[in-house]
């Protein structure tokens, strides 16, 4: 039970991590973000592989948080002077094309099986004690990243951000570089996204493309509608609630539905869906809004 | 050359079922402001509805086709009134929000009823004819044929037509329009019902081309996008044209570099265009508003 909770936990801190990441880019600035899964997944291959290579941990997180914001750069020159629809499906394309890519490029990524063996964090601790290690690390990176997005949240920096949100022309007008603090913001918030990634790939030690589907960007997404977009703190209440429907569903086959397993998987997106639409029209700013929207 | 021939006619096949989904896609940017994810995943709901009265009663498939475009236009007018209708004030990032989690719900819906394997329509195979050494497929000619003259017909209706007066109303100033007495509600009714059959005329002919899987539309929603940007919005021409270029780049790529490739080389037209000329071969430079 220890041992699953942990599990469950790590996960979490996970998750709250790319929504943290997403919620800079969703919530504190209007960006839609279709592609998260994108830049989750190089932070992962980068720091695995390079794990694998014989680098060390600490150094290939921080690279793979590199990568994974430079990847997001020309994203974000490209698309962030067009409409704001414009980024939603250059994402998506963006994040099926790099699965692609990690599934035809055996030679760098090993193609559909995977990257087995990736080294792991705390190699001389085993079990329980690696794993309560492994969560203890996580924890702590999660709270920085969240003071860090607090103070960030509250400086000049993140009030240009909310005021490019809520009125682009008006920012403009008043003399913000307003693609600039977009792109800004959307490197940034993929670098958490690949941080999340390389803990994702080192806590796992394997990882594999169909992990990086259009899907895992959309448990994201719901976790900071439903939490409140805008305010940290309410995306890791969305986390948590997300978190606590994934696993909750995993037993309903228990309750004696008559559904078999990918009914299961099945029926648990469509009320992904269902929450998004309903979020959207009815509680657009979530459980936990932002405390001002100044 | 043979090769590069009959992949260029493949990829107008192609591009023929991407202009479908395409054309519907831009209709309704241009009259809701929007992109609407959901569209490609309407798309996928009319090959489930065709496959599943097909296959379960004795009609002919055309008849079971178009029952498919008719739930599908239902469908599309259903989404519009319960859930676009709604966030109709709000700005377009709500609404394509609200989409994913329509296109969401729906995929997983077919998933749910009909599972994850690929199924395929019952259908006649018919032999394909053999023009300067290209192999055609009959369906592949009647699937291009079908769109010339749709698009012909759109392009007509658009231009000529009382119906395409008011939609450019509608869709250049819809408060402007509104007080000119055109019945606004009324033309973005018929709009997305026209948009969804689209979507599942182009969504039927894809999953008679090749297999149904819950993916089917999903799959379209680059294509389709990067064919709306390259033509140009609100250009029915253009978008065929770009459809056309894109279905062609694509079977090249998967021709010649790798069959998973398609959707890379899609990608890499979209980010050209995005570079070079967003407004699209054919659109018009847009005002921010």
């Amino acid at each position: 039970m220890t041992a699953y909770l942990i599990a469950i936990g790590s996960i979490g801190l996970i998750y709250a991590l790319l929504a943290l990441g997403l919620n800079l880019q969703w919530g504190q600035t209007g960006l839609i973000n279709f592609g998260h899964v994108a830049f989750f997944a190089i932070g992962a291959y980068t720091s695995g592989l390079l794990a694998l290579a014989g680098w060390p941990l600490p150094v290939t997180i921080l690279v793979a948080m590199i990568v994974a914001g430079l990847a997001a750069w020309p994203l974000g020159r490209l698309t962030l002077t067009l409409k704001s629809d414009y980024l939603a499906v250059t994402a998506i394309g963006f994040s099926e094309v790099v699965r692609s890519v990690l599934e035809n490029e055996a030679w760098l990524s090993g193609g559909p099986s995977g990257l087995p063996g990736i080294p792991t964090l705390f190699s001389g601790l085993s079990g329980l004690d690696r794993s309560l290690a492994t969560f203890a690390v996580l924890l702590a990176v999660t709270v920085a990243v969240f003071l860090v997005l607090q103070t960030l949240t509250r400086s000049p920096f993140g009030r240009a951000l909310r005021s490019i949100r809520d009125d682009e022309m008006a920012a403009t007008a008043l003399g913000k570089n307003v693609v600039s603090f977009k792109t800004r913001s959307l490197t940034l918030g993929a670098a958490i996204a690949g941080l999340a990634g390389a803990f994702y790939a080192h806590y796992l030690t394997f990882i594999s493309p169909e992990q990086f589907t259009p899907e895992v960007t959309f448990n994201v997404w719901i976790a900071v509608i439903i939490g409140g977009s805008g305010s940290n703190p309410g995306v890791l209440l969305g986390t948590l609630i997300l978190i606590i429907f994934l696993e909750g569903t995993r037993f309903l086959g228990d309750l004696g539905l008559a559904l078999d397993g990918s009914q299961l998987g099945a029926l648990r997106f469509m009320i992904i869906g269902a929450a998004l639409v309903l979020c959207m029209i009815y509680r657009p700013s979530g459980i936990l809004p932002p405390a001002s929207r100044r | 050359m043979q090769l590069f021939i009959q992949t260029v006619w493949d990829g107008i096949s192609t591009g023929a079922i991407i202009a479908l989904v395409a054309v519907g896609l831009s209709l309704v940017f241009r009259i809701s402001r929007f992109i609407n994810v959901a569209h490609v995943d309407f798309a996928t709901v009319a090959a489930y509805v065709t496959l599943l009265v097909a296959g379960s009663t004795a009609v002919a498939f055309p008849v079971a086709a178009l029952v498919g475009i008719g739930a599908v236009m239902a469908l599309g007018l259903l989404a519009y009134l319960l859930v676009y209708r709604r966030l109709a004030g709000e700005r377009s990032i709500s609404l394509i929000i609200a989409s994913i989690g329509v296109a969401f719900f729906l995929r997983y819906l077919v998933t749910f009823i009909w599972g994850s394997n690929q199924l395929a329509f019952d259908l006649p195979v018919l032999r394909s004819i053999r023009v300067a050494g290209i192999r055609m497929a009959p369906f592949d000619i009647a699937i291009i044929a079908t769109t010339l003259v749709v698009f012909a017909g759109l392009a007509l209706v658009l231009r000529f037509g009382a119906f395409g007066r008011s939609l450019r109303a509608v869709a250049d100033n819809p408060e402007l329009a509104r007080v000119s007495g055109v019945a606004v509600d009324r033309v973005v009714k018929q709009m997305w019902l026209i948009g969804s059959a689209f979507a599942a005329v182009g969504g039927i002919a894809l999953a008679a081309k090749t297999v149904i899987t819950p993916y089917l539309g999903w799959h379209l929603l680059v294509p389709a996008f990067a064919a709306m940007i390259l033509g140009g919005i609100g250009s029915v021409g253009g978008t065929l044209l770009g459809a056309l270029v894109i279905g062609v780049v694509g079977e090249l790529a998967a021709m010649y570099w790798l069959p998973t490739y398609r959707l890379a080389a899609t990608f890499g037209v979209l980010v050209l265009v995005l570079m070079i000329r967003p407004q699209g071969l054919l659109g018009k430079r847009e005002v921010a508003r």
